[in-house]
């Protein structure tokens, strides 16, 4: 638990404070923003539109029940498809640790090749490999990047492995932020046993330690902008309700932005931000999973959430990862209604799970609307719909390869197939790909960094190119689609871009 | 959608309909109102589906099983999504109930690592211990 969080529901007078920096969210990206500013002597606040839950009472709350408390739109946020691209559904962390509660922690680097073209193509040249590689390597150290040990796999990821194997695919371990997983299968609704190591548990608490302050239920309305210059941050408490009520005001040297790709467009947009790059060149990793239904028991919910991963298809843009939820998550993903529905919810004992991401284009947006929560849309790119429907076709086959009897395809309204001859007859009738049930764990690239500020947000340092000591450090900064799982690449950029404030103008002391 | 040989008693239909109730306040208005739209188009889903003049709590269950099936099913992709929407959600919340989980035999913990351990004669670890 830590101490130094103040619940914004039960303040009742208006606040005013001030310090060095004011930090906007506390993910992975304001998380680490302000564990580095408070060890270098900074006084920093972090301001979280969430709630905060303590990480000793994950255990006792249902998968519902957790999605409804600390997720965005209670787990039902969605990107509307344009054009032949299906509905996204978009989860993201709204609570103190933000989307980090809710990952299963798989931690990679960004790739070499990517962090190559941004040096090469965009000059930016501060994101090398050499010059991330200390920042990867100080977070990996604090928060316990581990390899997943082959023996907390459970029977779902084996079939995975197998089936990739007799495909001449080859998997590999992933790492990931755990200390200790004893293999729940519940990273999704933050660890029971408080073995994953997401900032709520990491980053925050080291904060606080160095003297950081959490307003938890904080809703920042805006940026204070004066003179060119950020001044602070106005907003107000949201009560049980979630209504904002009670007035708040705090005074900083420099503001942080760390909401998130989903609103950090709508907090810069609402403090005066304008420009095209603005919310543009959403990228989102849209993801797919097919059901494989074996004769064996697979228990798949008995072993690591997620524990493998194959790069093998990388040149088609494709990751293949393993994947299984709690029962009543993959409930859904059933076809039929009724007898019919429950019936394969009866099988899924018997059922694995085989998951591919797609690293894309990046054609989404993040726009205003009626309500607090952003508008987005998202365009699948022809070459990214063919990946999609790539790695549709390969988990199934891998599924068949591994001895499935009957496979169930991420596309509504599609029947069970239940050998190559009926999937290669359903695929080849190329159904459209709005019916394709599509997940995304990482909103990216919403206020992109670059070196021009006719086509990026904010510059190289993080700072905005529109406001002076208006940073942004969180995943919306990154420049383009990464394809892998975001949460360390966050983390890395973060750091990195908190020591550039800590040297900046606003922020040098005497 | 929950059907069975003896179908969900009525105190869990009850409890089924608090936590939904409770699950969706937590989302916006905006998504709120787009959810009560979607029911709308299920209340009124008999008359472009069956070509019937009725609303869909009117029906006979087979009748309600038919609608859902065809929406489920449409080429109008905006009615199948309907469909999926609700199904995730319902699902989400009915099978976490512990009499579901438990015919499911989903106990939440790991126990495969301890049998196989046991079947290679060694001792399982302490419940709690580091695996």
């Amino acid at each position: 638990m830590i101490d130094a969080v103040m619940r914004g529901r039960e303040v009742r007078v208006p606040l005013a404070a001030q310090a060095d920096v004011v930090v906007v969210g506390s993910g992975s990206g304001g998380a680490v923003v302000a564990r580095e500013l408070a060890s270098a002597g900074r006084s920093v606040i972090v301001a979280e539109e969430g709630g905060y839950w303590v990480p000793e009472h994950y255990a006792a709350m249902t998968p519902s029940n957790m999605f409804r408390r600390m997720a965005r739109e209670a787990a039902l946020a969605a990107a509307i498809g344009i054009g032949e691209t299906p509905l996204i559904a978009v989860l993201a962390g709204k609570c103190v640790g933000g989307s980090s509660v809710l990952t299963g922690g798989v931690c990679f680097r960004i790739p070499e090749p990517v962090l190559d073209r941004w040096v090469r193509d965009l000059g930016l040249t501060h994101m090398s490999p050499a010059a991330l590689d200390p920042h990867f390597a100080a977070v990996e150290r604090a928060i316990a990047v581990e390899t997943v040990p082959p023996h907390l796999r459970s029977r779902s990821t084996e079939l995975f492995v197998e089936g990739a194997a007799k495909l001449g695919i080859r998997m590999k371990p992933l790492r990931r932020n755990t200390r200790g997983c004893k293999g729940a299968a519940r990273c999704n609704f933050g660890c029971p046993h408080f073995a994953k190591t997401s900032v709520d548990v990491s980053f925050l608490p080291d904060a606080c330690a160095r003297g950081a302050r959490i307003l938890s239920d904080a809703l920042v309305e805006r940026v204070i902008v004066t003179g060119g210059r950020a001044a602070g941050i106005r907003g107000r408490f949201l009560d049980e309700r979630g209504e904002p009520r009670i007035p708040f005001e705090i005074a900083a040297k420099a503001v942080v932005v760390a909401c998130g790709a989903l609103h950090t467009p709508l907090l810069l947009r609402r403090s005066g931000l304008r420009g095209r790059p603005l919310g543009r060149g959403l990228t989102l990793h849209p993801s797919v999973r097919v059901y494989g239904i074996f004769d064996e028991r697979v228990d798949g919910w008995d072993g690591a959430f997620q524990s493998v991963y194959s790069d093998d298809l990388e040149h088609d843009g494709i990751t293949l990862i393993s994947a299984y939820g709690t029962p009543n998550l993959l409930a859904g993903g059933f076809p039929g209604v009724g007898r019919e529905h429950r019936t394969f919810v009866h099988r899924i004992p018997h059922t694995a799970v085989f998951g591919a991401m797609i690293h894309d284009e990046g054609g989404g947006s993040v726009r205003r609307w009626i309500s607090r929560e952003p508008l987005l849309t998202y365009r699948l790119a022809t070459r990214d719909g063919e990946r999609m429907r790539r790695a549709i076709r390969v988990l199934a086959e891998m599924a068949f390869a591994a001895g499935a009897h009957q496979v169930i395809l991420p596309v509504f309204g599609a029947p069970p197939v239940a050998s190559t001859h009926e999937l290669e007859v359903f695929l080849g009738s190329r159904p459209s790909l709005r019916r394709v049930e599509c997940v995304s764990f990482h909103p990216l690239g919403s206020a992109r960094m670059s070196t021009d500020p006719s086509r990026g947000v904010v510059k190289p340092s993080g700072e905005t190119w529109a406001v002076k000591g208006l940073f942004v450090a969180d995943g919306s900064v990154l420049p383009s689609s990464i394809g892998v799982n975001s949460q360390l690449p966050v983390m890395a950029v973060a750091r990195q871009i908190a020591h550039r404030i800590t040297e900046s103008v606003a922020l040098r002391r005497g | 959608m929950f059907a069975h040989a003896l179908g969900p008693t009525r105190e869990r239909l009850d409890v089924f309909v608090e936590e939904f109730d409770r699950f969706i306040s937590f989302a916006s208005r905006t998504l709120r109102f787009g959810l009560l739209a979607m029911l709308a188009i299920v209340r009124f889903a008999p008359l472009f589906v069956l070509r019937r003049l009725a609303t869909f709590e009117t029906l006979g269950r087979d009748d309600r099983v038919r609608v859902v099936e065809r929406m489920a099913a449409s080429r109008f992709i905006g009615l199948a999504l309907v469909m999926t929407a609700y199904k995730a959600i319902f699902s989400l919340i009915f099978f976490e109930h512990e009499e579901e989980l438990a015919a499911l035999g989903y106990s939440g913990e790991r126990h495969r690592h301890k049998r196989a351990l046991r079947l290679l004669g060694a001792p399982a670890p302490e419940e709690g211990a580091p695996e």
